[in-house]
């Protein structure tokens, strides 16, 4: 059976890099990207060292692995960076680097990755949003808002891809243990979990189980949906 | 060049049109019209269109280009309205990169 193709952004470690590891072990094409170097060494995985706001690397990435495989059938659009500042305590220049990874990064991708699966008529898109968001959560506004953004991008592009057979949704994360909320103070983190109706933090495991799900072929009629972990609501 | 634009954008037609069955795209010629009134090709079919012309301008110059871009949108006369202007837009986004 022909292998099926998947892109990850942002697997060079924290969840990119164990989704990566998950589906490299169902026996998946992975291309993944970072600005940084890749660090899975596996014959069926190519890293390109791409920054996902740069719209010349996106391209050329998407293009060099769909000439390669002549399709992609999974698009996990998990890059992303995060800050913890009150509003106005925040800069510009913070602002506008969070929405061009979260939010144009992973509008870019799905623009990219959109045009090769409608020509296939098949495929996944999920997003990654937080619970950031839909809890409104102090000190995040800048994080949350492009997170927000990332939510409605998702809706949005899953009427405009409805008829072609492609699915997009979004997954949001509650805290987990990576580099990303490494330097948020553990009293934060407790907060968060408190207002979760499953109080506890999020593991890996969590999210593969959400993401196997959404990019199955059974969920095909599973389109334009947000799902939160831990029993948060929007 | 010209020529190889044109082969991407006649290529990018006939291979959609196995699928559309749209008797006016059947021989495509320099007015063929794309988009307007007269066009039954919808708002998805020209996504696929120009995602097409993409990839057949890659394979035929090696040249990663993006056609949706604000140039195309922002003027009045679309771009994507015939065949010709089509080519001439392909064109001037070429020369635009070097
Ligand atoms: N961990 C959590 O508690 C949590 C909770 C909710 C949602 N999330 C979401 O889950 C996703 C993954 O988070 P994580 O916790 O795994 O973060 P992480 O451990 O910090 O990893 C982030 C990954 O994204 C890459 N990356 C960051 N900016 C990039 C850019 N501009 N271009 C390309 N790659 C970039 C990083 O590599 P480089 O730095 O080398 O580029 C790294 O591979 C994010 O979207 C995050 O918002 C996480």
């Amino acid at each position: 059976m022909k292998k099926k193709v998947m892109i990850i952004t942002g697997s060079s470690k924290g969840i990119g890099k164990s989704l990566a590891e998950h589906y490299l072990k169902k026996e998946w094409i992975v291309a993944g990207c970072s600005r940084g170097e890749g660090s899975i060494n596996h014959d069926d995985y190519e890293h390109f060292n791409v920054d996902v706001s740069d719209e010349q690397s996106v391209v050329e990435m998407v293009r060099r692995v769909y000439e390669k495989f002549n399709k992609i059938d999974v698009l996990l659009n998990n890059a992303g960076i995060a800050t913890m500042n009150a509003v106005l305590l925040s800069s510009l220049s913070k602002a506008e680097s969070i929405m061009r990874t979260n939010f144009l990064g992973a509008f870019l991708f799905c623009r990219e990755v959109g045009k090769a699966m409608i020509r296939k008529k098949t495929g996944s898109i999920v997003n990654f949003t937080s619970v950031a968001s839909p809890l409104n959560l102090e000190g995040e506004a800048l994080y949350a808002s492009s997170k927000a953004s990332v939510e409605r991008l998702t809706k949005i592009l899953a009427y405009e891809l409805g008829s072609s057979g492609v699915t997009v949704n979004a997954i949001g994360p509650t805290p987990i243990d990576t580099d990303l909320i490494g330097s948020v103070p553990e009293d934060k983190i407790h907060a968060v979990i408190q207002r979760q109706a499953v109080k506890r933090k999020g593991s890996f495991d969590d999210i593969a189980h959400v993401c196997d799900f959404l990019i199955d072929e059974k969920s095909s009629f599973v389109t334009g949906q947000v799902i939160y972990l831990g029993g948060v609501c929007d | 060049m010209n020529d190889s634009i044109k082969k991407s954008i006649l290529s990018a037609i006939a291979e959609l049109n196995e699928d559309w069955n749209i008797p006016s795209l059947e021989n495509p010629g320099q007015d063929t019209v794309l988009l307007g009134e007269q066009s039954k090709i919808d708002s998805m079919g020209l996504v696929m269109l120009i995602a097409l012309v993409e990839e057949n301008i890659k394979e035929k110059l090696g040249v990663d280009l993006v056609l949706a871009d604000d140039r195309a949108f922002s003027r009045n006369n679309s771009p994507f309205r015939s065949v010709g202007t089509l080519e001439e837009y392909v064109l001037e986004c070429l020369h635009k990169r070097n």
